[in-house]
C-alpha cells in the first residue's frame, strides 16, 4: 500500500490525512471530509463540476492527486458556510443556476476570476467561464451573476 | 379565452432552493448512501450485435470483496423482465443477445467500485458476433438482420380520430404512428407549387452533469430506491410489474435532480439495481460514468421527408410526411416520440389535407427516447426549413408565407383538438422587430432566417394530485410528484399555493418526494408541471382556503362569506383576527395542520386525434443572423433571438432561463454537438473530451431570449408550460439564415463547415449547368 | 503507452476508480528523475493532464515521478544570442503571461493564452503537451511553425549533457526527458487561424533570413494524427510582397504535408481544401505588423 501523510489547508483549516498517494482530491474531499459540494460530473476535467480553488487557482478535483495538494491551500464551496458571500448572493439575485449541479464550481471559478479581473469585460467573462459546463442555463444568467458579483465586490472594496 | 390575472404582489421570486444550491449544501441522488451499501459496475457489450453464448464469471466471483454477479440468467427468472413504453423490448440486462455497443451484459456487486471494476475485467463473455444494423437504410434493406426474432405482445398505444397506431408493423420497425385528414391527393393536385424535400436530424445526448445514480434496498417484502429518475411513479409501476409485487411494497425516493432533459425519464436501470440488491441481500448503489450515460439514451436522429403543396396565394393545402426516426436498439419512449412527431409536423399552420406517418426504425445503436422537445424539435426543423424553401421557390417572403397560414387564436390545431392559445403573429412580429428583419439590407455572406417551432404541451389525458398542508403558524408544505430537475418546479408550485392563500413564498416548502407519501404524478415531462401539477396544487390550496374560512367562521360565529383572508389572519368587518390564536385556542396540543387535497385530470376524448384534447400549445419564435465564410463553409451565428409564451409567467426569471437553456441545447445540436457513429455501428465520441457540449464562449455574440404572456394558458393564473419551448425553432432559423446568406440549403444537422461548403459547391455547379438567361 | 492486460474491454468505464495504487517518488534533480523512471512502469508527471486521462482508462503504472519541484525545468530565459528558452514544466498560463514571452514571442503568448480554458492552462505544461504527441493540441504546431528546437536530457551519467532535436524531428519513440524548448530569435511572426477547430487549424511561421529571403512554415493541428509541418523558402523579392503569391505558397505548403486524415469530424479532402484557404490568408496577412488572430475560441 502506498500510503503517506499529506498536510494541506482546507477551507482555512490546517489538516493532515493519511491516505494513498494516488487518491483523487475529489474523493478525499467527499469521502474523508464530507464536502459534497465538490461534485462528480464528467470525471475527465471537462465539465468543472468538481472545481475547487488551490492557492486561488481553479482546479479539477477529479483529476488532481492528493500528493499534488501537499502544503497548498484548498478552498471548496463550503468555505463560506451557510451565509452567502457577495458572489453567492449575486448568483441568487441573478438566478445564475437551475439544477445547481455546476453551481459550486461556477461560484469558485467566479471568485478566482474576480480576484484576477475585478471588472471583467464580456469577452473575459466568457473566456473564463469556458472552464465550466452548464447544461441548464444557457449561460446568460451566469454571466449576469458574474457581473453582479463584480459590482458587489467592488462596492465592498471601496467601503 | 383570455383570463384576467392579478399581478403577483411579490415582485421578485426568490427560489426556495437557491441558498442550498449556492452553498453546495443541496444533495442529489448521486450523493446518497446507506449503511452497508455495496457498489455495482456494469460490463457492456463491445459488439453492436451479437448472441451471447456463455458468460463465465468464475474468476470475477473469486475476487475478494465481490459479493455477486448478475446476468440475464437472473433476470429471466422474474415475472416480466422487460420494460419500454408500450413496446416492452428492453431487458433489465442482456438476455441471450446484445444489440448495441454499450448494451449491459453483466453486473458485478462488490464492496467498492474499484473491486467491482477489477472483477468486471475478469468476466469472460463468449459472443457470436452478428451483422450490425448501423443505419435506417440498413435496417429496412431486404434481408436485413433482425434485432428481434419475434414481435412483442401487448396493445398499441390508443389514439383518437384520424390517427392510427401500430406496434411492430414490420421487422426492424418498432412502431408506426399516422394521422390523416382531408383528401390528400385532391389537394395536392390543386397545388400550384409542390415541394419535396428530405431533412436529416442528428443524434445528441442529454449530457446532464449529474450522472445516473440509483440505490436499491430490500427489507423483507419491501423494496426501496433512491433515484434521480424524473418519473418515480412510473418506475414504481414498472417495478411492480417486473417483480410481481404490489405497488405499496415499493417506495422510490426522488432527490433533487442534477439535470434531466428527458434523459432520466422512463424506466432505465432501476429494475436491474433492485435485482442486484435482492441477490446481494444488501443495499446496492449503481452510479454511471458520463460515458455510460451517453451509452444509455439519445435523442432520435432520422430522415424527415416532406411533400407539401401550396396554392397561388401561398396558402398551405396539403402535406405528406414520411418521418423515419432512428430508435436505436430498444424502444424506451420511442412510441410516444413517434406519435408526437407525426402529429406535430404540420406546425402552427392551417392545412386542408394531411397524411403523416412517423416510424421508429430499429438499429444497433444506443436506444433513443425522450429528449426535451420530444419529436417536436425534429419536425419543427423539417417543417420550418421547407416553408422557407417553398417561399424562395415561389418568390414569396418567408415572413409573408408564414403569416398567410398561421393559426389564429382559438383556431383548432386539428379537428377535435384544442385551439391555438398563443398569438402566433405577435410573437413572430416580436422576433422580426428585435432582429430588424424587415429593414435588413442585403450583405454578401450574411443572412437572416425565421422559424416558428411548435409542440403541444401538458400531455395526453394527463392528471395529477397534490396535497397542501398549512400549520397553525401559516407554514405551507406543498406535496406533489413533479420532480425538481432545475426547471424551478418546487418554487413555482409553492408560489401557486402561496398566491392562492395570500401568503409570501418564503412561508412555503416543497416536500421531498417519495412514492409512499407524495400524491401520484404521471411524470416530469411534456412541460406539464406548471399546468397539470400546478392546477392540482392550486385546487389543494383552494381547499385549504375553504377549510380556513370555514374554521374561522365557526370560531367567529359567522358565515365564511363574511370573512376575508388577509395574510395569516381573517378580517371580519373592520376587525382582524389572528388565525394562529384561534387555531391554538381551539386545538391546543402540539399544533395543527390544515390538509388540502386537489387534483386535475384532462378527460380522454376519442374525437380528438391524440385521444385527448391538448392542454396547451408551445410556439417557439426564433430568428438568427449568420455570417458564412464562403471559402471554408464556416458559419458564425451573429445573433440569435428566441421567444416563447408562458401564458402568465409565475416565475418570469425561471421562464427565461428555461428558454435560454433549451435554445442553447438546440443551437449546439444545429452547429456541432453530435454523438457520432462510425460505419460499423461503433460510437466514436462517448467520452466528455470528445463529446463537445457548448460552453459560454460558444454563445452567439448576441443571444436574446424573451418570454411573452399572452394570457391564454389553462394553468393557474393563465400559465402554460415553457420548459421545452426553447428547443423548437432554433435549428431551422439558422438553416434558413444560411440559405438567406449563400443561396444554398444545408439539409443535414449539424451544419458543419464541410456540409455548408458542399452545399455551396452544389449550388455553383448547378448554376454552371444552367443556361444563361 | 502500455495497454492493460484484460480479458474484456471495459466499455464506458473510464474513471478514477481504475487508477492503480502507485507510489510517488519526487526526484532531487533531473538526473534523478531519469533514474527513477528507468524502472518498469514508472512515468514522469508534468501537469498530469494526459497522464491522469490515461490512468483513468486503465493504464498500468507502478510509480509516478512528478517533475513539478525541479526548478530548472520552470525557467523562462533569453540566451545571449536572443533565443527564447522555455522550460518544459512551464505551464500554459505562465507562458502566456510571462514578460519575456510577451516581449519576444507575443503571437505565441496570445495563442497559448486562448487555448482550452483557464483551469487547463494553469496545469498543462509545455513539455507535457509536446510529449503527448496529440495531433489536436495547439502548442506543438506553433513550435513547428516557429522552427523551435527541443532540448532533451542527454545520455551521459552525470546529467550535464543535453541533446538538441528540431521540433520537426521528434520521434514517437523518444524516451529522453524534455527539459526545454528554444525558439530562435529569427522566428519573428506566428499567425494562427483556429476558427475551424476541430476540423483544421493552421499555424504559419514566418522567419526572415535577411538577404536570403524568408522561410515560411505551415503547421497544422486537428488534421493529422501527429502535428504536421511543411516549409518553403521564399526569395527576398517575394518576401517583401507575400500577398501577391499567397495562393501559390499555400498550395505548395499544403501539398508538402502528408494527406490529412478522414474521420467522423471531417474528410481528408475538406481538410486539405481549407488548409489551403487558411494558409493563403495567413500568408497574405503575414507582413502586416498588427496581429489579427481570427480565433473565436
Amino acid at each position: 500500500m502506498n500510503e503517506a501523510e499529506f498536510s494541506f489547508t482546507l477551507n482555512d483549516r490546517p489538516v493532515t490525512l493519511n491516505t494513498r498517494a494516488s487518491a483523487m482530491l475529489v474523493d478525499v474531499l467527499r469521502n474523508d471530509y464530507g464536502l459534497f459540494g465538490c461534485r462528480i460530473g464528467c470525471d475527465q476535467a471537462v465539465c468543472g463540476a468538481c472545481t475547487v480553488l488551490v492557492d486561488g487557482t481553479p482546479m479539477a478535483a477529479c483529476s488532481t492527486f492528493i500528493f499534488e495538494i501537499e502544503g497548498r491551500e484548498v478552498t471548496t464551496i463550503e468555505a463560506t458556510g451557510q451565509t452567502p458571500d457577495p458572489v453567492q448572493q449575486a448568483f441568487i439575485d441573478a438566478r445564475g443556476f437551475q439544477c445547481g449541479y455546476c453551481t459550486g464550481g461556477m461560484i469558485l471559478l467566479t471568485r478566482s476570476l474576480l480576484a484576477r479581473h475585478p471588472d471583467p469585460d464580456d469577452d473575459t467573462i466568457r473566456a473564463w467561464l469556458g472552464a465550466n459546463v452548464c447544461r441548464c442555463t444557457g449561460y446568460s444568467s451566469i454571466i449576469d451573476a458574474v457581473k453582479a458579483a463584480g459590482r458587489l465586490l467592488r462596492q465592498e472594496a471601496v467601503r | 379565452m383570455s383570463v384576467e390575472t392579478l399581478a403577483d404582489p411579490e415582485t421578485k421570486i426568490i427560489p426556495l432552493d437557491g441558498l442550498a444550491k449556492v452553498t453546495g449544501s443541496i444533495r442529489y441522488a448521486f450523493d446518497a448512501s446507506l449503511p452497508g451499501m455495496l457498489h455495482a459496475k456494469l460490463l457492456r457489450s463491445p459488439h453492436a450485435h451479437a448472441r451471447i453464448r456463455r458468460i463465465d464469471a468464475t474468476k470475477a466471483l473469486a475476487v475478494p470483496g465481490v459479493v455477486c454477479v448478475v446476468t440475464g440468467e437472473d433476470a429471466a427468472r422474474l415475472p416480466d423482465p422487460h420494460h419500454g413504453f408500450y413496446v416492452r423490448d428492453q431487458p433489465l440486462i442482456a438476455m441471450g443477445k446484445v444489440r448495441y455497443v454499450g448494451d449491459p451484459v453483466a453486473a458485478v456487486v462488490a464492496r467498492d467500485e474499484k473491486i467491482a471494476l477489477a472483477a468486471l475485467s475478469l468476466i469472460s463473455v463468449d459472443y457470436e458476433p452478428l451483422q450490425p444494423v448501423p443505419t435506417i437504410d440498413d435496417a429496412l434493406a431486404p434481408g436485413a438482420p433482425l434485432l428481434f426474432d419475434e414481435p412483442h405482445s401487448g396493445p398499441a398505444l390508443s389514439v383518437g380520430k384520424g390517427s392510427w397506431s401500430i406496434n411492430e408493423p414490420s421487422p426492424n420497425v418498432l412502431y408506426e404512428y399516422g394521422y390523416a385528414r382531408g383528401d390528400i391527393d385532391a389537394m395536392m393536385a390543386k397545388a400550384s407549387h409542390v415541394s419535396h424535400d428530405s431533412f436529416i436530424v442528428s443524434r445528441i445526448n442529454h449530457f446532464h452533469l449529474e450522472p445516473y445514480a440509483i440505490i436499491a434496498r430490500t427489507e423483507g417484502e419491501r423494496v426501496e430506491l433512491w433515484t434521480c429518475n424524473q418519473d418515480p411513479f412510473m418506475i414504481r409501476g414498472d417495478l411492480s410489474r417486473i417483480f410481481g409485487k404490489p405497488v405499496n411494497s415499493i417506495c422510490l425516493h426522488s432527490a433533487p435532480i442534477g439535470g434531466g432533459f428527458g434523459g432520466k425519464s422512463y424506466c432505465k436501470l432501476e429494475p436491474l439495481v433492485v435485482l442486484m440488491a435482492m441477490k446481494a441481500g444488501a443495499p446496492v448503489r449503481l452510479a454511471l460514468t458520463l460515458d455510460e450515460s451517453i451509452l444509455t439514451l439519445t435523442k432520435h436522429a432520422g430522415v424527415l421527408t416532406l411533400t407539401s403543396g401550396i396554392d397561388d396565394d401561398g396558402r398551405f393545402l396539403a402535406r405528406r410526411s414520411e418521418l423515419r426516426m432512428d430508435g436505436g436498439a430498444y424502444a424506451d419512449a420511442s412510441v410516444m416520440v413517434a406519435v408526437k412527431a407525426g402529429y406535430r409536423i404540420p406546425g402552427p399552420y392551417r392545412w386542408d389535407a394531411l397524411f403523416s406517418r412517423a416510424s421508429i426504425i430499429r438499429t444497433t445503436a444506443v436506444p433513443a427516447g425522450s429528449f426535451r422537445g420530444f419529436g417536436g424539435t425534429q419536425v419543427s426543423y423539417a417543417s420550418e426549413c421547407q416553408i422557407d424553401l417553398m417561399a424562395r421557390r415561389t418568390g414569396l417572403d418567408p415572413y409573408e408565407l408564414r403569416v398567410r397560414n398561421l393559426l389564429e387564436v382559438g383556431e383548432e390545431f386539428a379537428p377535435g383538438d384544442s385551439g391555438m392559445d398563443s398569438d402566433l403573429r405577435q410573437g413572430l412580429d416580436e422576433v422580426c422587430h428585435r432582429i430588424g428583419y424587415h429593414q435588413r439590407k442585403r450583405q454578401k455572406g450574411r443572412g437572416i432566417g425565421l422559424a416558428i417551432g411548435l409542440k403541444d404541451g401538458g400531455g395526453t389525458g394527463n392528471h395529477a394530485q397534490a396535497i397542501v398542508t398549512v400549520s397553525e403558524k401559516g407554514d405551507v408544505t406543498v406535496s406533489a410528484g413533479t420532480t425538481e430537475i432545475g426547471q424551478g418546479a418546487a418554487t413555482v408550485l409553492c408560489r401557486i399555493a402561496t398566491r392562492t392563500l395570500g401568503l409570501p413564498l418564503s412561508k412555503a416548502h416543497y416536500a421531498s418526494i417519495d412514492t409512499d407519501r407524495t400524491p401520484l404524478n404521471n411524470g416530469t415531462h411534456v412541460s406539464c408541471g406548471t399546468v397539470v401539477t400546478g392546477s392540482a396544487v392550486q385546487r389543494a390550496a383552494e381547499d385549504v382556503r375553504a377549510q380556513l374560512l370555514a374554521f374561522a367562521a365557526e370560531q367567529l360565529q359567522c358565515t365564511p362569506e363574511e370573512l376575508k383572508l388577509d395574510g395569516w389572519a381573517v378580517i371580519k368587518g373592520n376587525e382582524s383576527f389572528s388565525l394562529e390564536t384561534m387555531i391554538r385556542s381551539w386545538f391546543g396540543g402540539v399544533g395543527y395542520s390544515f390538509i388540502g387535497r386537489g387534483g386535475m385530470k384532462v378527460p380522454y376524448d376519442p374525437a380528438s386525434p391524440m385521444r385527448a384534447r391538448n392542454l396547451f400549445w408551445m410556439p417557439c419564435w426564433s430568428t438568427a443572423e449568420v455570417e458564412v465564410d464562403e471559402d471554408t463553409g464556416h458559419v458564425r451565428v451573429l445573433r440569435l433571438v428566441v421567444g416563447a409564451d408562458a401564458g402568465h409567467a409565475i416565475d418570469p426569471v425561471s421562464c427565461e432561463g428555461q428558454v435560454a437553456g433549451a435554445a442553447l441545447q438546440a443551437y449546439a445540436q444545429a452547429m456541432f454537438e453530435e454523438l457520432r457513429y462510425r460505419d460499423d455501428a461503433v460510437p466514436d465520441n462517448i467520452n466528455p473530451r470528445s463529446y463537445r457540449v457548448p460552453v459560454a464562449g460558444d454563445l452567439p455574440a448576441q443571444f436574446e431570449c424573451f418570454v411573452e404572456e399572452h394570457g391564454y394558458g389553462p394553468g393557474p393564473f393563465g400559465a402554460k408550460g415553457i420548459g421545452e419551448s426553447g428547443m423548437l425553432g432554433i435549428a431551422a432559423a439558422i438553416a434558413n439564415a444560411i440559405e438567406d446568406a449563400i443561396g444554398a440549403r444545408v439539409y443535414q444537422m449539424p451544419f458543419t463547415p464541410e456540409r455548408v461548403l458542399a452545399a455551396l459547391d452544389q449550388l455553383h455547379s448547378q448554376k454552371q449547368a444552367e443556361p444563361a438567361s | 503507452m502500455d495497454s492493460i492486460e484484460q480479458t474484456t474491454p471495459l466499455i464506458g468505464l473510464r474513471g478514477r476508480q481504475r487508477i492503480p495504487d502507485f507510489s510517488v517518488a519526487y526526484p532531487q534533480s533531473i538526473a534523478d528523475a531519469v533514474h527513477l523512471r528507468e524502472e518498469a512502469r514508472a512515468v514522469w508527471m508534468a501537469g498530469g493532464i494526459d497522464l491522469v486521462d490515461d490512468l483513468k482508462q486503465g493504464r498500468a503504472v507502478e510509480r509516478v515521478v512528478p517533475l513539478s519541484r525541479l526548478q530548472d525545468l520552470k525557467e523562462i530565459a533569453l540566451t545571449p544570442d536572443g533565443t527564447l528558452r522555455i522550460g518544459a514544466l512551464v505551464t500554459y498560463r505562465e507562458l502566456s503571461e510571462h514578460p519575456l514571452v510577451l516581449d519576444k514571442a507575443p503571437d505565441l503568448a496570445k495563442l497559448i493564452g486562448a487555448v482550452a480554458n483557464i483551469r487547463i492552462r494553469s496545469k498543462a505544461t509545455v513539455g507535457g503537451s509536446i510529449m503527448s504527441r496529440n495531433g489536436a493540441y495547439d502548442l506543438m504546431p506553433a513550435l513547428l511553425a516557429l522552427g523551435a528546437t527541443l532540448i532533451f536530457h542527454g545520455e551521459d551519467g552525470d546529467g550535464a549533457s543535453t541533446a538538441r532535436v528540431a521540433a520537426s524531428q521528434l520521434t514517437d519513440d523518444e524516451q529522453r526527458l524534455l527539459q526545454a524548448v528554444e525558439i530562435p530569435a529569427s522566428a519573428s511572426q506566428l499567425k494562427v487561424d483556429r476558427t475551424l477547430r476541430p476540423s483544421a487549424c493552421a499555424f504559419l511561421g514566418f522567419a526572415t533570413k535577411g538577404s536570403n529571403g524568408a522561410l515560411l512554415r505551415l503547421a497544422t493541428s486537428c488534421t493529422h494524427p501527429r502535428p504536421a509541418v511543411a516549409e518553403v523558402t521564399v526569395d527576398a523579392a517575394s518576401a517583401s510582397d507575400l500577398a501577391a503569391n499567397a495562393a501559390l505558397w499555400a498550395e505548395q505548403l499544403v501539398a508538402s504535408l502528408p494527406m490529412p486524415m478522414s474521420d467522423t469530424i471531417a474528410s481528408a479532402d475538406y481538410r486539405r481544401r481549407v488548409l489551403i484557404v487558411l494558409a493563403k490568408r495567413l500568408i497574405a496577412s503575414a507582413t502586416s505588423s498588427s496581429i489579427a488572430d481570427t480565433d473565436h475560441e
